[in-house]
């Protein structure tokens, strides 16, 4: 159910989309290496954070950049603040 | 524990190192041993043109296995760097498998060099020559494929795949067809062409056929597998870099049961053509090659997954 799952949790469902059996280890790395945190105690305030740290690491993965805007919208989403995503302000721009 | 960087960059230096050390006795071999009189009248050809041909093939064979030993020391990093993974050890067994055949490739020439410099000394010595490098060529398929197959049943068994029956039927029938042709020309060619393979007819079905055949079952099991594994597997980008690296374990395996099936039915006919000769070793090793390097690049790819 999507209310038991927590913030951390659904970072790596979204990830799953995208990189499938790395998704875990590859959220765990960003949050550990990045925000210097246990990946299960990421709060909403670190996902801005950690969303500018997956856009990095996703763009050195594919130059697909329309996976990786989907991506990011996907976890701008998480945020509750879609309307600030920069998939849009681009869109926009 | 996970490897370190330089741990990493130690082994990646002595795979390689081995792949110089490898080619440089070869073509140090090659050089120094002179062919046998039975060589030359094979390929009706000078001892100058024999040189000559030989060079020519020395450069292909210098590519294969680089891309083979590349292909093989990327797998092997990717799979130190998951190794606790619940991929990890399907992983460790492809890479493993990759590496018998990337050695068995050298292995195997700079074998049937030397054994064939003895038999040129000492020509009672050549029935034995035969046999001994004709088992090799079955073990190096037998043990890498069945190390490749461990791998990618338990990658099925993890993702909870089964093959469809229709793959299986397809399997089945592409086997029966090598299998039946493939028996048919060696126990022909061990009738008609002064019995090369030095074995009489139920020791050649037993010991050289029969694991041949099995060895390429293995083989087309594990295609299909890895082929399977690849398709059902989620994640976008994961998805397409594990399309390449499938794809290259495929065209291996099947490039190495053509090798396999060419060298011992054809090279092993005492009159045979040059021309014909590389005309069936060439495009192989071109594609086994190709399959190699889409390995590398797979591997690669997959193992930044993991460091980014």
């Amino acid at each position: 159910m999507d209310t038991e799952l927590t913030l951390y949790d659904k970072v790596v469902r979204i990830t799953n989309v995208y990189l499938g059996p790395a998704a875990e280890r590859f959220v765990s790395r960003q949050v550990r290496n990045h925000l210097h945190k246990e990946p299960q105690a990421i709060s909403e305030n670190d996902l801005k954070d950690l969303i500018d740290w997956v856009r990095v690491a996703v763009s050195l993965l594919t130059e697909n950049s329309e996976i990786v805007d989907e991506y990011i919208e996907q976890l701008v989403i998480l945020t509750g603040n879609k309307k600030n995503s920069r998939y849009n302000q681009t869109e926009q721009g | 524990m996970r490897t370190t960087n330089g741990e990493q960059m130690l082994r990646k230096t002595s795979t390689m190192k081995w792949y110089l050390v490898l080619l440089v006795i070869t073509i140090v071999l090659v050089i120094a041993i002179p062919p046998s009189p039975g060589t030359i009248n094979k390929y009706h050809i000078s001892l100058t043109e024999y040189r000559i041909l030989i060079s020519t093939l020395i450069l292909p064979f210098a590519i294969i296995w680089f891309s083979a030993f590349y292909a093989y020391n990327r797998m092997r990093l990717y799979s130190n760097e998951i190794q606790h993974t619940r991929e990890g050890k399907a992983f460790k067994n492809i890479s493993d498998g990759i590496g018998v055949l990337a050695w068995g490739l050298a292995i195997t020439t700079i074998l049937s060099i030397l054994f064939g410099a003895i038999a040129n000394a000492h020509s009672g010595f050549t029935a034995t020559q035969k046999v001994i490098i004709g088992y090799f060529d079955i073990l190096v398929p037998l043990i890498g494929f069945t190390f490749i197959g461990n791998g990618t049943r338990k990658l099925n068994v993890i993702a909870k795949l089964r093959p469809s029956l229709v793959g299986t039927r397809m399997i089945v029938f592409v086997f029966l067809v090598i299998g039946v042709f493939y028996t048919h020309l060696v126990v022909t060619n061990s009738a008609h062409s002064q019995n090369p393979y030095y074995l009489s007819l139920y020791w050649l079905l037993l010991t050289f056929i029969i694991p041949f055949l099995y060895a390429w079952f293995i083989g087309l099991l594990c295609a299909n597998e890895i082929r399977l594994y690849a398709q059902s597997i989620k994640g976008i980008i994961y998805k397409r870099v594990l399309i390449q690296l499938a794809a290259g374990i495929a065209i291996v395996i099947l490039s190495s049961i053509a090798s396999q099936f060419i060298s011992s039915v054809y090279l092993t006919k005492h009159s045979i053509a040059v021309g014909s000769a590389l005309l069936f070793i060439y495009p192989v090793l071109v594609i086994e090659a190709i399959g190699y390097g889409l390995i590398a690049y797979g591997a690669r790819w997959l193992k930044r997954i993991e460091e980014v």
